[in-house]
């Protein structure tokens, strides 16, 4: 009941309004995607919105307090989630991401993502080491998020591993590392490429990674979907084609249009003047984010906070980046405007964390 | 690991620094900034890459986009039917399937098995077609223009990726009759010779270019299927008479049996209207089949009639004699001395074929005296003649509305020496065309009216509305009087003591001259002994002439080469068939002897069977009362329905392809001139 008043005395109304405009983009956006082939999607997408509105609210009512008592078994819970999903997941275009729940295909690695922000913050709440972290001090971080790393790119799926692990760095940002530290990492890191190219990475995702540096290779073949988008945006010039105008969409030269490609529908059909529009709001929910985190009463919220901040960051950077060429093509969606369930409903519970710490923020 | 240069000096002094709060502080603006500069900078990043993309590429990418989707679709219009002079069509466009195939949706997999099952269909060649349906194109044509059952069989199998779509396909009724005059249509609707050359851009229409969208898949979308009668070409209505063409490719073909086919013997010839100047047929032997026209040497589809100039002999002598007439150089009942068969002009001899003594003009003619005429000549002068000749249309294109003309020979009269003056008034040095020749004598024919060749009669639009009709023209070169005059001499050629008595026909007079020309010799240069080209141009009836024939025999075989006894009896047969047909009233008895003879032998068959003359038939379409029968049409397929039409006299709009389903009006009488609708759809 607090936590209802709360939530009407300071709701959040710029972040929610942000949420809305993001769902609305999405849905007109899906519509005319999926105009001359699926239509039920826009019903399914709605329905799906509406789901995770409501995980909005179940997200921003809880006090995020008493989340962080259940924080560490709720990623466990994740953990072995993710690792049902290998064993009996069920295997879209060679890779397992999805448990099937009834009728419902459900894709833990998207909900890790949030379960493992609220860990992260448990512990970094838990363990508020002033002085500079040594190696040893981060190695239990390192592990929380090296697990559902490791399994997502088991799946495999190397953008949702790329994308944990970006926000992983992110929030560590906040917490201070010893220089020696950070020098370790980037050498682990640098080590660790070579050998994950050897051994880790499939031949596709190699395809994907030479496409991206060499685009004119093979146009109707690897670099097909690359082409194709860079195609639909430039020829949405200034002010776009106009809406269920864009014939690379609408014409189905558009891969994967309405789950990895919407930017690329959008800038068709909006021009730059969409884009541009699309990218402000985004950048004005990040920093909104980060405005709340740094007014939130207590470390776990501000780490909350900058985790969703860059969950949202990096996946709306990395999708429009590999939509107009500035990243391989590694499938990631685009907040809240990419179709799909668990992408929406875990995107709408992030979003209901921040809601939750800002309503908060204020009152003791 | 320590490294040195972070090794701390002093330890206390360390952990001091490492506490102050405010330093703490400072370390987290920092990683703030850091943090900020990189959402910034990313989104900037972003914000340029779509700006650069958008706004500066923005063109070019939009062109490339459309390189990709705008195919240019080119809607063949259906191309306008060509018709004869009473509406039977020569040459019309029916619609049929052609295949082509996604190679991409078919998969370099699968390829080969459907590649196997389309050969067996088409009959193909498996592995060619497997090559082409592994490639990574989105569009390639598999099979184009299809027969319907092969259609029917290629739509049971449902093979994904491979479709049909219908195309125009041009289709010459009846074996291709008038193939020489209306020419052929290539794969892609485009006129390669005839009138189907000469009016390519009118058969076709409005070459209308649209832009259609292509998909991913290369299908053409967003295109409303054909617009036939909105851009569809015009239809042409020719002089052409489908039954007496019909006539002269049937006598032609016969006479090509008697030529000389080793030296590359060939027969031609040309029925004229003289009152009109309409080519009411035009053909050759041999000849070749428009629907299959690929399958025939190019030297087959040439159109000798206005395309071979020859030198044509005799068969000038009525026209040098007209004009001697015409200008008064000599008079009809002036006498000639025909000098026994050798006259000497300067160094050189002139022959005729019998010695003769003293002839009239008359005579002249018919004995084909070329001693006479060069006296004639001689009489008229260079200027004259020249004048003459050149005024009966020689040595210049008739205008025929048909492509590769030749104009002939007619050498200027200061280029002309005497010999050469006497030589060209029994045609020798100079060549013609047979459409020229059969035109010159067309002007006899007319009263002295010589006429302009007319092929086309009218122009009519997509949905059947005149947009031209062509007047006959022509111009006087003869004064009635002399017309007639000559026209009654020449009747005499056909007449026994003439030299064309085999083209005499039994209940109408014939005018007409025979051509015996000796070939030039490709090698020596000089006149070959063995080598010839027999000609006749003749026209009946000679009281109100009709028609105007001119045949041409190229190397006649055996021992026949004289123009009578070899091209006149081709002229006999299609000129009793056509008069016939056009119903003229004979102006001959027959004659006693002849009768007598066929009835003796044709016994009770009559004499009918003999005579020139039969009621003729009713024209297509004309029946009392301005009416016609409308046919039931269903269930026939759209060249059986034209052939209906033609028959009932009825126009007809064609719809569709395949079986007919529809049409308007219904079965029943109908006022003439009506346009029938019928609507066709493909089978099952």
């Amino acid at each position: 009941m607090r936590s209802l008043s709360k939530l009407r005395q300071h709701f959040d109304w710029p972040l929610f309004l942000c949420v809305l405009m993001l769902s609305v983009i999405g849905v007109v956006n899906l519509h005319s995607a999926t105009a001359s082939t699926e239509m039920t999607l826009v019903r399914k997408q709605l329905f799906w919105i509406g789901f995770g509105l409501v995980a909005f609210f179940v997200m921003a009512l809880i006090d995020y307090r008493a989340m962080a008592r259940f924080a560490y078994p709720l990623y466990g819970v994740g953990l072995v989630m993710l690792a049902l999903v290998l064993v009996i997941g069920k295997s879209i275009n060679q890779s397992q991401r999805w448990l099937q729940v009834g009728f419902i295909g459900l894709q833990p690695s998207e909900l890790m993502k949030v379960l493992l922000v609220i860990a992260l913050a448990k512990y970094l709440n838990d363990d508020p080491v002033v002085e500079g972290r040594k190696l040893k001090d981060i190695a239990i971080p390192f592990l929380v998020v090296g697990l559902p790393v490791g399994l997502v790119l088991k799946q495999p799926d190397l953008g949702t591993a790329l994308i944990i692990f970006l926000i992983f760095l992110s929030v560590m940002m906040l917490t201070r590392l010893k220089l020696r530290s950070i020098l370790m990492i980037v050498a682990v890191a640098a080590l660790s490429l070579p050998l994950s190219w050897a051994y880790l990475l499939k031949d596709y995702q190699k395809q994907r990674i030479y496409t991206f540096l060499n685009p004119a290779a093979d146009p109707v073949g690897a670099g097909w979907q690359a082409r194709q988008s860079l195609f639909a945006i430039g020829s949405g010039g200034f002010s776009g084609k106009g809406y269920m105008q864009g014939t690379q969409n609408q014409l189905h030269f558009l891969p994967e249009r309405w789950t990895d490609f919407p930017f690329a529908v959008w800038g068709e059909e909006w021009g730059f003047l969409g884009s541009v529009v699309m990218l402000a709001i985004y950048l004005f929910f990040i920093l909104w984010a980060v405005k709340i985190g740094t007014q939130a009463r207590d470390r776990f919220g501000a780490v909350i906070c900058v985790g969703v901040a860059s969950l949202f960051f990096w996946h709306a950077v990395i999708s429009i980046g590999m939509v107009t060429g500035l990243a391989p093509v590694v499938g990631v969606t685009l907040p809240l405007v990419s179709y799909g369930g668990s992408s929406v409903v875990t995107m709408m519970m992030a979003a209901g964390l921040l809601m939750n710490v800002s309503i908060r923020k204020t009152s003791f | 690991m320590k490294l040195p240069f972070l090794r701390a000096k002093d330890p206390d002094k360390e952990k001091r620094r490492r506490d102050d709060p405010r330093r703490a502080r400072r370390w987290l603006v920092v990683r703030m900034v850091l943090g900020a500069l990189l959402v910034f900078g990313l989104f900037s990043v972003i914000i340029w890459r779509a700006y650069s993309l958008q706004v500066v590429d923005g063109k070019r990418m939009r062109e490339m986009a459309e390189q990709q989707y705008l195919k240019q679709i080119q809607l063949p219009p259906r191309r306008g039917t060509i018709y004869d002079r009473h509406g039977a069509p020569l040459a019309v466009s029916v619609d049929v399937d052609s295949v082509y195939a996604n190679p991409r949706m078919i998969g370099a997999k699968k390829a080969p098995e459907v590649a196997a099952r389309l050969a067996a269909v088409l009959e193909l060649d498996k592995w060619a077609l497997t090559k082409q349906l592994s490639s990574k194109r989105y569009f390639t044509w598999v099979a184009r223009r299809i027969d319907p059952q092969r259609a029917k069989a290629i739509k049971a199998l449902k093979i994904r990726g491979v479709f049909l779509t219908p195309e125009s396909r041009r289709f010459y009724p009846n074996q291709g009759l008038g193939g020489v005059v209306v020419g052929f249509a290539g794969l892609d609707a485009k006129g390669l010779e005839g009138v189907e050359l000469r009016f390519n851009e009118r058969l076709r229409g409005t070459k209308k270019r649209l832009k259609g969208l292509r998909d991913a898949l290369g299908r053409p979308v967003l295109t409303h299927g054909h617009q036939q009668a909105a851009n569809g070409g015009h239809e042409l209505v020719l002089s052409i008479d489908k039954f007496i063409q019909h006539e002269t490719e049937a006598a032609l073909a016969d006479a090509y049996e008697t030529v000389d086919k080793e030296r590359g013997g060939w027969v031609t010839a040309v029925v004229l209207d003289p009152r009109s100047g309409d080519v009411l047929a035009m053909a050759n032997a041999p000849s070749y089949d428009p629907n299959r026209y690929a399958q025939f040497k190019p030297e087959l589809r040439r159109n000798r009639a206005i395309s071979d100039a020859f030198e044509p002999g005799s068969t000038i002598k009525p026209f040098t004699v007209a004009g001697a007439l015409q200008l008064g150089h000599i008079r009809a009942d002036q006498s000639f001395d025909c000098e026994k068969g050798r006259f000497k002009v300067g160094r050189y001899w002139i022959h005729d074929s019998k010695p003769h003594g003293d002839l009239d003009v008359k005579a002249c003619l018919q004995k084909s005296s070329n001693i006479c005429l060069s006296k004639i000549a001689m009489q008229m002068g260079k200027g004259a003649l020249y004048k003459t000749l050149a005024g009966f249309g020689f040595g210049r294109a008739s205008g025929v509305e048909l492509p590769g003309e030749r104009a002939g020979k007619l050498r200027r009269p200061r280029r002309v020496s005497d010999v050469g003056l006497a030589n060209m008034s029994f045609g020798h040095g100079m060549t013609t065309t047979v459409l020229q020749l059969a035109r010159a004598f067309g002007a006899i024919a007319n009263d002295g009216v010589l006429m302009r060749p007319r092929l086309l009669l009218r122009v009519r639009g997509p949905l059947g509305e005149t947009k031209r009709e062509i007047k006959p023209r022509g111009a006087r070169v003869l004064s009635s009087g002399v017309a007639r005059t000559v026209r009654d001499m020449l009747v005499s050629v056909t007449q026994p003591g003439g030299t064309a008595v085999e083209a005499a026909l039994e209940r109408y007079t014939v005018a007409g001259k025979t051509g015996t020309a000796q070939k030039v010799d490709p090698v020596t240069g000089t006149y070959a002994k063995d080598r010839w080209v027999a000609s006749f141009v003749g026209l009946a009836p000679a009281s109100r002439p009709r028609l105007v024939i001119a045949v041409v025999v190229n190397e006649p075989g055996g021992d026949k080469h004289y123009g009578g006894e070899v091209a006149g009896p081709i002229f006999k047969r299609i000129a009793a068939k056509a008069l016939r047909y056009l119903g003229v009233r004979p102006d001959r008895e027959p004659s006693k002897k002849k009768t007598v003879a066929v009835t003796s032998v044709a016994g009770a068959i009559g004499t009918a069977a003999t005579s020139d003359f039969d009621p003729a038939p009713p024209l297509p379409g004309e029946r009392p009362g301005g009416q016609v029968l409308v046919p039931d049409f269903t269930g026939l397929s759209v060249v059986e329905a034209l052939e209906a039409a033609r028959r009932a006299g009825l126009r007809l709009r064609i719809d569709g392809h395949g079986q007919a389903v529809a049409q308007s009006p219904g079965p029943g009488p109908t006022a003439a001139n009506t346009v029938a609708r019928v609507r066709f759809r493909p089978p099952g």
